[in-house]
């Protein structure tokens, strides 16, 4: 039943569809999910997305819409699985005995999901001189002569594209 | 939760931060004798700045 102090037209729209959808779209998660515990956990971060929206959307299709949301969502977790894999490969190949405890692992694949966000963000040009310089371990002379731009032009875009991780590293 | 670094923070005025940036790419890039000296002038001139270069060095 609707708060009678909090309730609005888009809180009674939202609840609606919670009531006569959550369970189908936790259904659809586990389906997804292959049973995974994480099912209940997205279909909540789907529903509180939702309430996010502003100004609320009038639904034809709220299951369409539900799906289209999830779907993002379930891209978002399956990407943080392959970091967070691809992470602990890392740690396991140095070969030196370290067991992060749950929040330092938990705080770093949080920055790696958000440092490749940043990267897919940047625009062509910059996601080139950055990965060239970041990943490739060009040095600058060498991303320049390799990419055509100029020298300035590669020292200033990765002077950015670095205040960009900063803030990241220290959000 | 806490940042990557911790609750250390360096100061987030984009100006010094953009400054630090700056001397950190002058650096990666075959700095010269006077490069470097003025790397450690600006450092030396203001509590903030070698702040923010300690958050490129963490």
């Amino acid at each position: 039943m609707s708060d009678p102090v909090t309730a609005t037209p888009a809180h009674d729209a939202i609840q609606t569809l919670y009531v006569e959808h959550h369970r189908w779209l936790l259904g659809f998660l586990r389906r997804r999910l292959g049973g995974s515990d994480h099912a209940a956990d997205l279909a909540h971060d789907t529903f509180e997305r939702i309430m996010g929206v502003d100004p609320q959307p009038i639904l034809a299709q709220p299951r369409a819409y539900l799906t289209t949301v999830a779907k993002r969502l379930l891209f978002r977790h399956h990407r943080r699985g392959v970091i967070e894999a691809a992470y602990l490969d890392v740690l396991a190949a140095r070969g030196e005995p370290c067991e992060p405890s749950v929040e330092s692992r938990l705080i770093v694949v949080e920055t790696l999901v958000e440092l490749c966000r940043l990267v897919d963000g940047m625009d062509a040009r910059t996601r080139a001189i950055f990965l060239l310089a970041q990943l490739e371990g060009l040095s600058y002379p060498e991303v320049a002569q390799r990419t055509g731009y100029s020298l300035d032009i590669v020292k200033k875009t990765m002077s950015k594209a670095l205040q960009r991780c900063f803030s990241v590293m220290y959000a | 939760m806490t940042s990557l670094f911790g609750s250390a923070r360096p100061p987030s005025r984009p100006a010094v931060v953009a400054a630090a940036t700056d001397w950190l790419v002058c650096l990666q890039c075959d700095p010269t004798p006077a490069d470097l000296a003025r790397w450690q002038a600006w450092r030396a001139a203001n509590p903030d700045h070698e702040l923010a270069w300690s958050g490129w060095q963490r």
